[in-house]
């Protein structure tokens, strides 16, 4: 038997006080490993959901991060409007446009289904952004893959029709008046998450909401098919609900224009975002200079947003990180009282060890391999405990903020971390075991 | 062979020093199995303490097959204990989280370094507890704990065994077949044996005797 087996005996022979210990160090090291797990991921998800996103246009009065976490993460609603004029600008002035912008594709936001965004968009989001060339960054995003069926039919010409038809009401006065939905419109696609979790397939139906709380109101008379269903990608585009835009526009309370003038253009419908895919070189700088000097919409960088989110958020992490490292000190010091407390009652084992021959330094390694398993065990409970917790709380953490976190992958760090956590435990033994090492035997075995 | 020349062990208390142990000459045969007795508090679980090399004397010498005890670093002296000693003590002291077999295999790791489960279940099959390998302590009779320590004592073949209050606990007919099952154990590996004893059967069982003087009250 080997002094860590001993060393392992031992602590089961103490088994309340070392589950209890141990449970300590399991927290403390599940804590850490939950604030790594969810910054690292979160930061690599939202970094990632970036691709394909090269330019968002969006209103202006909005920030960068806002139109962001509103065109790209779906976790925010949106802000404000931008004319159509400024879509159909990115698409028809070739000249202007054609040197930097690969392709344009509108949305409009404002309607939920039980907690997932609903987005309106044209098919060339499945067909186009769905099928990428590089984006700026030189990296692909991931092809949208249907799972079952296939995307809803709204051209971008069904688009522009649309935006002429709904001038047209405008102008005839007729804007807040009931709309014939056409079938055709009445179809919908699901991301992943949205629906798995809502648990909804092929040729179900769904009735998009709007407004929150008391003032939810369902558009029953938009009420949609679904069409398809997208794979996964781990990005928050699982937890959309795509409709067609020209749905949107079609819905009651949706004001197409908001202008009270009736002197209006199809160039004055309103819609939340223009997604942007760059041509390779200047396009991704051009586009933004010019954006910058324009009053009817604003271009923001996804990725250059979204890491300057992370320096701020990134400080926090560190924060919370150094409050977690403050429990394992204090878990550390339980390993200290937990070996130390029970060394009165251990002596005379220990003596019993010296007095067939244990050395010293056997005895020491004895106690502070108890520390060690503490330590050891402690931490890599801790690490398969916050994995697990983190597995539970996936689709939880993926719908409400639109990052699913990868449960299933272990960091290099977190090994460190184990080592680590077993080091500051065998520091903590140092003392117990220094005391266990200098029981006086004779005075632990029989007296005259 | 056993040595002591001038051996004296104090404690201070309350300022006080009080002699634990004072032994001027004695000198043990290879072989030879001697009964140490003598009144309580004379110093007679103290001198084992002091030949095992557990307890350092405030002067004297010990020697054990002509090697001085105490002119030994530390570590030396506990690997000498751990291969040259086998110790039964007043309550057998068994490890409480071990087997039986355990108990004796600790004995044969902490003198060599290795375990020899066939050698460890052979001694305990000789005590009578082939049965009882796997048990702990705790589920073991007085009489079959004692057989544990007996084993654990004898398992490295040491040239010295020292035996304190072996059957103190026990009943005479229990007590006697303990002690002679100890002394045939020792005289088949050929270890000098020590017997610390208050009983006077258990004495005279022995082939020698030496008397501890009175130590009370005794103070320097």
């Amino acid at each position: 038997m080997k002094l860590f087996a001993m060393a392992w005996r031992n602590l089961r022979q103490r088994a309340l006080s070392s589950t209890l210990t141990i449970f300590s160090i399991l927290l403390g090291t599940a804590l850490v490993t939950t604030l790594w797990l969810v910054a690292s991921e979160a930061q690599r998800k939202y970094v990632q959901s970036t691709k394909g996103f090269d330019v968002v246009i969006g209103p202006t009065g909005t920030s960068s991060l806002d139109l962001v976490l509103n065109a790209v993460y779906l976790a925010k609603p949106a802000q404000g409007v931008i004319p159509f004029s400024v879509y159909r600008e990115l698409r028809e002035d070739r000249k202007k446009w054609g040197q930097y912008v690969r392709y344009a594709i509108p949305f409009a936001y404002g309607d939920s289904f039980r907690g997932f965004p609903v987005c309106a968009t044209t098919d060339e989001f499945f067909l186009k952004w769905g099928r990428a060339a590089e984006d700026v960054q030189g990296e692909r995003p991931p092809d949208l893959v249907f799972a079952q069926g296939g995307p809803f039919a709204f051209t971008h010409d069904d688009f522009k029709a649309e935006a002429e038809v709904q001038a047209q009401r405008h102008r005839d006065g007729k804007t807040g008046t009931e709309q014939e939905v056409p079938p055709a419109w009445r179809k919908v696609v699901l991301g992943a998450l949205a629906a798995r979790s809502l648990k909804l397939g092929i040729g179900d139906t769904i009735a998009p909401a709007h407004g929150t709380g008391a003032a939810l109101h369902f558009h029953e008379e938009a009420r949609s098919e679904v069409v398809g269903v997208l794979e996964e990608l781990g990005s928050p585009i699982d937890r959309g609900i795509f409709v067609p835009i020209g749905l949107h526009y079609r819905l009651s309370d949706h004001a197409a224009i908001g202008k009270l003038d009736r002197d209006v253009s199809a160039d004055d419908v309103e819609l939340s975002a223009i997604v942007v895919s760059c041509r390779p070189g200047l396009g991704f700088l051009q586009l933004r200079k010019q954006f910058m000097t324009r009053t009817d919409a604003i271009a923001a960088a996804p990725r250059i947003a979204v890491q300057e989110l992370f320096q701020v958020v990134g400080n926090i992490a560190e924060a919370l990180g150094g409050v977690a490292w403050i429990v394992l000190v204090v878990a550390a010091l339980g390993v200290f009282l937990a070996l130390y407390n029970t060394m009165v009652e251990r002596e005379r084992d220990i003596a019993i060890l010296r007095s067939i021959g244990a050395r010293r330094v056997q005895i020491f390694t004895i106690t502070l391999a108890e520390a060690a398993w503490i330590g050891f065990v402690g931490a890599t409970l801790g690490v398969l405990v916050a994995h697990g917790l983190a597995w539970f709380a996936s689709d939880w953490l993926a719908h409400a903020t639109g990052v699913p976190i990868r449960s299933g992958v272990f960091a290099p760090r977190e090994a460190w971390l184990v080592l680590g956590v077993t080091a500051l435990a065998c520091v903590a033994g140092l003392i117990p075991a220094w005391r266990a090492s200098s029981t006086d035997v004779a005075r632990h075995l029989g007296r005259d | 062979m056993i040595e002591i020349h001038d051996l004296e062990k104090t404690y201070t208390r309350a300022g006080e020093s009080i002699v634990a142990c004072k032994v001027d000459e004695l000198r043990v045969a290879a072989g030879e199995q001697v009964a140490i007795v003598g009144p309580s508090g004379c110093g007679k679980t103290t001198l084992l303490h002091i030949v095992s090399g557990l307890l350092v004397p405030n002067r004297g010498r010990v020697l054990v097959d002509g090697e001085d005890l105490f002119a030994l670093s530390e570590r030396a002296r506990d690997r000498f204990r751990a291969k040259r000693f086998g110790y039964v003590h007043q309550s057998f002291d068994l490890l409480a989280g071990f087997t039986a077999l355990e108990n004796v295999e600790l004995a044969q790791y902490f003198a060599s370094g290795r375990i020899d489960h066939a050698r460890a279940r052979e001694y305990l099959t000789r005590v009578g507890l082939e049965a009882r390998m796997q048990h702990r302590p705790g589920e073991l009779s007085i009489g079959q704990q004692q057989r544990v320590a007996i084993a654990r004592a004898l398992i490295n073949a040491p040239r010295l065994l020292l035996a304190d209050e072996p059957t103190g606990s026990q009943d005479p007919a229990t007590a006697k077949q303990s002690l002679a099952m100890l002394r045939d154990l020792a005289t088949e590996v050929g270890a000098t044996m020590l017997l610390v004893t208050h009983d006077p059967a258990s004495a005279a069982a022995m082939q020698r005797t030496i008397s501890l003087p009175d130590l009370a009250g005794a103070a320097r």
